[in-house]
């Protein structure tokens, strides 16, 4: 019996996850880190849960820990996770593509003291709603017809200029 | 009575007005070239567009059949100097209004606007996934606007015919670093390329050991560089330096927000082998002294507030916003309803006084400016000797501006007229921002950011603004960047325009 239980334990431990914010379902209410930072005196030093899309990159934090910057509702919300669970993140937001959008749990800091002057979230857990994707900008050829046009009759103008100043005599 | 322009002075201001827009549509081509370089191809068509339109209707201004025997007035300095200023503004936002990130062409000329002027504010939207073409193209407002668009014209000579000084000063500059106008202008850019060099350097290194990719670190480096040496303040992501979170980041541009709000003058007798004029110059003096104080007030007032206490939080919160807002950069570390929320209100109240104070004259800085309030200072110090001394007695005042100089009577009153305007535009702004359901120290706070070029906001600044609150701080910037002079000489051509029984022709 007391093998078996021993050996359910070592299979419940090896199936158990790896690091401390290891993409795990996460309960609960939800904010946005707009609307978390229009409370922040009410969730400071709480434990909260906020949805976002992962924008730009990873970047250097401390030992081991990275920053990632999540965007939702129009803003931009710096939260510390371990580096090995930020390589879940495979997509980040910027022009060319819409960034993964995550759930993440952790505690927040409006003056951290980890990191002192920071508004942050330390997390916990991380969840990966969904993948990013690569975003498609179409060439829009009315506008390159356009464009060219107005050069054209920049060019001409431009020479029409040249020709008068010329002829005509400068003055100082 | 007033002397009226004439056909001739409206077709020098259009020529001069024609020649600064197809200069901007030359500058436009380095966001074209960015576009192509990094793929961006649906971009490439909003500058096509752009430098096309700008080009020509710069050049059918230029046409402008002036007589060759007209010279350039410091009166037409003065319209050439407000109109092109719009105009640049106007033809800048056309790109940005093409990018999706602005809800109108209103929004893309506020912002183009901000840019040139140096302010800062925005109302870019989902910055965060803007081309980097057109982040490229708003930091570069902040470097043509920085050392003005007439100076960037003028250090090429493009087109003049005459009147470099006048157009020189109508820019809001009082003085002359060298003998030549055009040297002088040179030598901006000299400084300018010294320091946006360095400073691209220093924070590529800052971005690469951040994890950045080599391409992001060298552009946001670049970026920030200028938007901190001249003291603009745009940022390519929407939570501007917060996004580094990097102590060792604001500090470098800390260094360069304190570089780009001295005066050039100081900067050239530097590079002449006289450091020793930085300690003895009464603006520095006044700056330091200012920015010692309201740090030290930020920092009690952080520390009474239950929030960023501590020295590295009291600095980066504290002071790093003092050099911000002193200098005019506008550069941000908080969230904007983190101002009045978690901030305190002595903090906030030192904030606003550095921006209204401003950096030094002559520099890419906003605000009454150092000298000014260094200059009434020593006057009021001065009348309160003159008042406890016998009656037969000369008192006379000295401060140290590169050479000693006599404090006189007329030096006095011109700042005092400055400063005056600066309060009245500062307070006048605040007013109409209440009045739109603001509350009155938020809407100061704006009020004071746009006029004084700084850029830092509390929440006002944003798309769904009030349009009148836009246009407001478009005049704000606007007037501010120029300092007044400018915007009263246009404004009273126009009046005298549409009054001519009061008036008489030159």
């Amino acid at each position: 019996m007391r093998s078996l239980s021993l050996i359910a334990l070592a299979v419940a431990l090896a199936l158990a996850p790896v690091g401390p914010a290891r993409a795990a379902e996460v309960r609960g209410d939800v904010l946005s880190p707009a609307a978390l930072i229009a409370q922040q005196r009410r969730y400071d030093g709480e434990t909260v849960r906020i949805t976002g899309e992962a924008i730009g990159e990873a970047l250097r934090a401390d030992d081991g820990t990275v920053w990632v910057n999540v965007l939702g509702e129009g803003l931009l919300l710096g939260v510390v996770i371990d580096r090995a669970s930020a390589e879940d993140i495979r997509v980040y937001g910027d022009y060319g593509h819409r960034g993964d959008q995550v759930l993440v749990e952790g505690e927040f800091s409006i003056s951290c003291t980890e990191h002192p002057g920071e508004t942050d979230i330390h997390v916990t857990r991380m969840q990966l709603l969904s993948r990013g994707e690569t975003v498609g900008h179409p060439v829009p050829w009315p506008r390159v017809y356009l464009g060219a046009g107005a050069l054209v009759v920049a060019a001409v103008l431009g020479v029409l200029y040249r020709r008068r100043e010329h002829r005509a005599p400068s003055t100082h | 009575m007033w002397i009226r322009a004439d056909r001739q002075d409206a077709l020098v201001v259009a020529h001069y007005v024609g020649i600064l827009l197809v200069g901007i549509a030359a500058v436009m081509l380095l966001p074209l070239v960015t576009a192509i370089a990094t793929g961006e191809y649906a971009v490439v068509p909003d500058y096509l567009l752009g430098i096309g339109a700008s080009a020509a209707v710069g050049f059918a201004l230029a046409l402008a059949p002036v007589r060759p025997d007209v010279r350039v007035t410091h009166a037409h300095g003065l319209l050439i100097t407000a109109i092109a200023w719009i105009a640049a503004g106007l033809a800048a936002a056309f790109p940005l209004s093409l990018s999706g990130n602005y809800g109108s062409y209103l929004d893309a000329f506020f912002d183009a606007v901000s840019g040139f002027t140096t302010s800062g504010l925005t109302l870019a939207v989902d910055l965060d996934h803007m081309a980097l073409a057109h982040n490229m193209w708003r930091h570069l407002t902040h470097l043509i606007g920085g050392q003005g668009i007439v100076v960037a014209a003028l250090s090429f000579a493009i087109g003049l015919r005459g009147g470099a000084f006048s157009l020189y000063l109508s820019e809001g500059r009082d003085e002359r670093i060298l003998p030549n106008v055009l040297h002088t202008v040179r030598f901006i850019w000299f400084v300018t390329a010294v320091y946006v060099v360095l400073g691209t350097i220093a924070l590529s290194v800052v971005n690469l050991w951040l994890g950045m990719d080599a391409l992001r670190s060298t552009l946001h480096a670049f970026w920030i560089t200028v938007a901190a040496y001249d003291t603009g303040g745009f940022g390519p992501q929407s939570n501007n330096t917060m996004y580094y979170h990097s102590a060792v980041f604001e500090i470098v541009t800390l260094f360069l927000m304190l570089a780009g709000m001295m005066n050039f003058n100081l900067h050239a007798q530097i590079w002449r082998g006289d450091p020793k004029e930085v300690f003895r110059n009464i603006e520095t003096r006044v700056l330091a002294f200012n920015m010692l104080i309201l740090s030290a007030l930020a920092a009690a007032g952080l520390g009474a507030a239950r929030y960023f206490n501590g020295p590295i939080a009291a600095f980066r919160k504290g002071v790093y916003h003092i050099v911000s807002a002193h200098s005019g950069t506008g550069h941000q570390t908080l969230f904007p309803s983190q101002w009045t929320d978690g901030y305190s209100g002595l903090a906030f109240a030192a904030v606003i006084l550095a921006m209204a104070a401003g950096g030094a004259v002559s520099s890419t800085a906003g605000g009454i400016k150092a000298l000014r309030l260094g200059v009434i200072l020593r006057s009021v110090l001065l009348d309160v000797k003159k008042s406890i001394s016998p009656a037969t007695a000369v008192v006379r005042a000295r401060y140290h501006h590169l050479a000693e100089r006599l404090l006189t009577p007329e030096l006095t009153a011109n700042a005092a007229v400055i400063f005056i305007l600066y309060m009245v535009t500062y307070i006048t702004g605040g007013l109409i921002g209440a009045l739109y359901g603001y509350p009155p120290g938020v809407a100061l706070f704006e009020s004071v950011s746009a006029a004084a070029n700084v850029g830092l906001s509390a929440g006002i600044t944003a798309p769904a603004m009030p349009v009148g609150l836009k246009l407001l701080y478009i005049a704000q910037m606007w007037a501010g960047r120029l300092e007044f002079v400018a915007a009263f000489a246009l404004a009273t051509n126009i009046m005298i325009a549409l009054l001519p029984p009061y008036t008489r022709a030159r």
